[in-house]
């Protein structure tokens, strides 16, 4: 049984076909059923809450990639809201993002979630890939998915083949 | 025998004498200096507050496998730290915490602090109030919880993750041992322990750490 969690390129933002985004399509390829926990527009925040929540001990596999360190969440009228740049056309959160968010803070919150991810999975001996949809980052993954290769569409997103390709990497590395 | 403290002022000792600042200085009377002297150990307490900033130092700063125990307090949930570049009033780059007492919310429609703006001000008072709720702090305390629980357990070093009661939501979380017990006395003008109290918390956890054989031949 796999788990995977992740932004949009995990969760398939802007296919016309979800299930030809790579989670199920490497699922299909190594003939395990999956466990998909990814949402469109998340925080890293958003990626370590939700997979705490879940229990991670019934997965041989975990495929968790992170996502832009500069985006945050907030629990807001009874859910969680996503807090990211591009939030009503950049309008949204511009106050946060001009006058109290550092990149020092996204650079910060992203290592704590990185090993907050890497030591819960290590401590219940459960195998994880970690990965990123960032294009840089300081820290080092076992997993790039948005580099120069991958086919992106308009919005910056995989397209199907796009999705291929990840889990063609997925399978090269395990 | 090296033993890592943090948490907020509870764990700082910041309301006893000798107490100096956040970052280790000699403080004789607080609980985890009385502590190190029963155990004969070297006390590194960077106590401070916030939760962020605790994971932020066990994982950016320091580097846990420097130690035989660690002793950790955790703190208000809804306290929050953030970066600033160029504080406007002194120009300084830094981690500052922030928290609802910085607020009116807490503290009275014209209190800030000296070194905020009146935008800053404007800002964390609108958080506090419209923002932030019990179920971000709730699920904050969860996680940074499981953190410092796993970041220890695979670094082989044992812990002790201490609560002050009033400040935690999770009634299920099996914290060790809760400092804001009504048998330790306290200053009355602030409700902190006093040095009696430090005394009484260092003698139970030295007796919660030889129970549970934490550190060898204590």
């Amino acid at each position: 049984m796999l788990l995977f969690n992740g932004d949009s390129f995990c969760w398939g933002y802007n296919l016309s076909d979800r299930s030809e985004r790579y989670c199920v399509n490497y699922s299909e390829r190594v003939g395990s059923r999956f466990t998909d926990l990814s949402d469109h527009g998340c925080s890293n925040r958003t990626i370590l809450r939700t997979t705490l929540q879940e229990d991670i001990t019934k997965y041989d596999q975990a495929i968790i990639c992170m996502t832009f360190n500069n985006r945050t969440e907030l629990f807001l009228n009874g859910r969680w809201e996503y807090v990211n740049m591009g939030r009503g056309r950049g309008k949204m959160f511009e106050d946060y993002y001009r006058k109290y968010y550092e990149p020092e803070y996204g650079d910060t919150d992203e290592r704590i979630v990185y090993d907050c991810l890497r030591h819960y999975f290590e401590a219940r001996g459960v195998p994880l890939l970690l990965g990123t949809s960032a294009k840089t980052s300081k820290l080092s993954y076992d997993l790039w998915i948005n580099t120069e290769e991958i086919i992106m569409g308009e919005t910056g997103h995989p397209t199907a083949v796009g999705h291929i390709q990840i889990a063609d990497k997925i399978d090269d590395i395990l | 025998m090296k033993i890592y403290f943090d948490g907020n002022s509870w764990t700082a000792g910041s309301e006893v004498r000798g107490f100096t600042d956040h970052e280790g200085q000699d403080s004789p009377l607080r609980w985890s200096k009385i502590l190190c002297g029963k155990l004969g150990a070297e006390e590194h307490n960077v106590a401070g507050s916030p939760n962020d900033r605790i994971v932020r130092n066990l994982i950016c700063n320091y580097n846990i496998e420097d130690y035989d125990l660690a002793v950790i307090q955790m703190s208000t949930p809804g306290d929050r730290e953030h970066f600033v570049e160029n504080l406007a009033t002194c120009g300084k780059t830094g981690w500052r915490k922030v928290g609802v007492y910085n607020t009116p919310v807490w503290r009275g429609k014209n209190k800030r602090p000296n070194h905020w703006s009146e935008e800053d001000h404007k800002f964390w008072t609108y958080y506090y109030t419209n923002i932030y709720n019990e179920e971000y702090g709730k699920t904050m305390e969860r996680v940074h919880y499981t953190t410092i629980k796993n970041h220890c357990a695979i670094h082989n070093v044992p812990v002790l993750i201490l609560v002050h009661q009033d400040f935690c939501y999770h009634a299920e979380i099996e914290y060790d041992f809760n400092l804001n017990q009504d048998k330790y006395p306290r200053w009355k003008h602030n409700n902190f322990p006093n040095e009696e109290g430090h005394k009484m918390i260092a003698e139970d956890l030295y007796a919660l750490i030889q129970r549970r054989q934490l550190l060898l031949g204590i």
